[in-house]
């Protein structure tokens, strides 16, 4: 059975709610698209690495599906499925990684729907002028289907070789004291970019080449963590710049979220008409994910 | 879906076990003098822990995984550059004494130096239920064809509460006082599809039900360097939390049409939070089923209760001793913050020992 989208759904920050809420309130929207309730999800996985409050327990997911009044005590209001819930994590990686074990999961245990949602927000209400990344909410909802020619292609993960992070998201508490709750650094080192251009170009092109892959009809949607490296990766990939779905310059650097707002735009676009979409995340590790949708 | 390495029909099982405890012990007493009031009631009487490790200033989450990692792979078949999959499921995410790290991903420094960079790595989170939401994830990729072998992998460095807590509880309902009861552990398992009826893993069911979210929170303190964890301990632990496992238990069996004595589980591992709590949950448990529950394997009473790697430390400790012998038919019942509750039943082999 081939795994496909059902919908997806992108929510703006609200300096109104918490990222818990956002990423809800993303997850109910997604919900909606697909014309399916909170009933219907075999599944929920949060993929955020930044969280407020910088909590470590319990699982940012479990918040999130506290938040959509899902699955919330089974024994004492029965539901009509299960859920199962938990955060998966890779850098800006974590929605192919999700893809990858979801698609097992759905398959290996005969399920329907498994629904990914996701924000990389700052620890603290007050604006922080160094977070880089734009906290907007974003969700994936994943169904099986018996439906021939469409679905997601294998999904690649791969690491570079050498010892080089690229960039870095931590909080030090011997550093930040007693204000550590509110605080965290996401630093990148010299050369990042360029370097996670080249790495994530040699994964797509063998990508591509393995799977004989046309660029014809390819749609790119991919991560954004700069104002150049998408442009940068279609080029390398050889992609004209129209195949690119730039989503950097109306909303910057949305991390884990990249992959719901470059697909939502390019549905308000009208652009997934006909077209396979090449999926490609790429961040930190260094560690790209790429994948293409019929 | 995705490259399949094999056609499904396979079963998984636990292939080995590794183990790392720190060396240094530290007691509940020792603990327990260390707070700035005085405890009102006998905690080691109450949870039957009596001490616990805890990590040297030079270790942190990735050497004690790694440890634990490298301590599986001595007894496996498969080296490190036979893993497909890496995942980490720890809760804690420590480089160094106090820097504590979101991106990348632990497990890719856990792969890079166990030197499996051909293997796909992510960590997972679930609270206390991390590994066993690893062991489902990986089950799953490996039933599916996704992936012929992986590690599921935890090191926790749980002390960082502990240490919190001493200094912080100010009364006898403080919500720092379950802190108290941790303990620091490493534990990875390698899991394959040889799994066979007398030596695999027959399923692994979870749920997350998560009324009680916001019941146990950790995250920096505001009013000490370092990370707290708050638990409402007595909602945590109601009666009405305590039904949940059974009742999933019961929709299990029910489905499989089996009572919990046919099902032949020679042992239980409950989360190794301590006597009381188990007690009463097997109490309730039993109340519900109208069976006894197997009997359970308990390890908390010399580390206290290890976070996301309980059960399989545990197990380990369990094959190691000879309480758990090969054949055996073992249910595993993760809980967790969240609140994430399981059913894992294995059959295992002597998994290296």
């Amino acid at each position: 059975m081939s795994i496909v989208i059902s919908a997806t759904s992108v929510i703006k920050p609200d300096p109104e709610t918490n990222g818990v809420q956002q990423a809800a309130r993303a997850g109910l929207e997604c919900l909606s698209n697909a014309s399916l309730t909170v009933e219907d999800v075999d599944f929920l996985v949060n993929v955020g690495v930044y969280r407020y409050q910088n909590t470590c327990e319990p699982a940012v997911c479990a918040m999130i599906q506290h938040e959509m009044g899902m699955c919330l005590d089974p024994r004492k209001t029965p539901v009509k499925k299960n859920v199962f819930s938990f955060d998966l994590t890779n850098g800006a990686c974590g929605v192919l990684s999700s893809i990858l074990t979801l698609g097992a999961m759905l398959n290996a245990r005969q399920c329907e729907h498994a629904l990914i949602v996701g924000i990389d927000c700052p620890p603290s209400e007050d604006e922080d002028p160094n977070f880089p990344i734009n906290p907007m909410a974003g969700a994936f909802l994943l169904s099986r289907s018996a439906e021939s020619g469409r679905g997601f292609g294998p999904v690649w993960l791969r690491t570079s070789p050498e010892t080089f992070d690229g960039q870095q998201g931590s909080c030090d508490l011997s550093v930040h004291g007693t204000d550590s709750r509110d605080k965290v650094d996401v630093v990148r080192e010299p050369n990042y970019i360029p370097r996670l251009v080249s790495f994530a170009s040699e994964v797509v092109n063998a990508y591509l080449d393995e799977h004989q892959c046309p660029r014809e009809a390819l749609l790119l949607v991919c991560s954004q963590p700069s104002a150049t490296f998408a442009t940068d990766l279609a080029e390398a990939i050889g992609l004209p710049a129209s195949a690119l779905v730039s989503t950097f310059e109306q909303y910057g650097d949305t991390h884990t979220s990249s992959l719901a707002v470059g697909h939502q735009m390019a549905q308000a676009k009208g652009l997934l008409e006909g077209q396979r979409v090449l999926f490609v995340e790429a961040g930190a590790g260094l560690t790209v994910g790429c994948t293409v949708y019929t | 879906m995705s490259d399949p390495i094999s056609e499904s029909a396979v079963r998984s099982r636990f292939e080995s076990i590794g183990l790392y405890l720190p060396e240094t012990s530290i007691t509940t007493e020792a603990l327990v003098d260390q707070m700035k009031v005085p405890l009102v009631f006998d905690l080691v009487g109450l949870t039957g822990i009596e001490r616990r490790r805890k990590r040297s200033e030079q270790e942190d989450t990735v050497s004690i995984a790694l440890a634990a990692a490298r301590d599986c792979l001595s007894r496996s078949r498969y080296t490190a550059a036979d893993l497909d999959v890496i995942v980490s499921c720890s809760i804690s995410r420590l480089r160094g004494a106090k820097h504590y790290f979101f991106e990348p991903a632990i497990s890719l420094w856990i792969k890079n130096e166990l030197g499996a960079p051909q293997a796909i790595n992510f960590d997972v989170a679930n609270a206390c239920a991390g590994m066993a939401t690893g062991v489902h994830l990986l089950d799953s990729l490996i039933r599916s064809g996704v992936a012929r072998r992986g590690m599921v992998v935890s090191g926790e460095c749980n002390s960082a509460i502990f240490e919190t807590a001493v200094q912080e509880i100010a009364s006898p309902i403080d919500e720092q006082l379950p802190s108290l009861t941790v303990g620091d552990a490493g534990s990875a398992v390698i899991m394959d599809g040889e799994g066979m009826p007398t030596d695999g893993i027959e399923y692994v069911e979870m749920v997350s039900c998560t009324e009680g979210a916001y019941l146990c929170l950790g995250m920096p303190s505001r009013q000490t360097e370092g990370v707290a964890l708050y638990t409402k301990n007595m909602r945590m632990h109601a009666k009405d939390r305590l039904l949940l496992w059974p009742h999933f238990l019961q929709q299990i069996l029910h489905a499989r049409g089996l009572s919990l004595a046919e099902e032949g589980f020679d042992h239980s591992i409950p989360h190794q939070v301590g006597q009381r709590f188990t007690d009463k949950g097997q109490s309730i448990a039993a109340e519900v089923l109208g069976e006894t529950i197997p009997p359970p394997i308990h390890v908390f009473k010399d580390l206290g209760n290890t976070s996301s790697t309980a059960h399989f430390v545990a197990l380990y400790l369990a094959l190691q001793d000879g309480r758990v012998k090969s054949g055996d038919k073992i249910l595993m019942a993760p809980a967790a913050s969240g609140v994430i509750i399981g059913c894992i039943s294995t059959t295992v082999s002597g998994m290296g020992f």
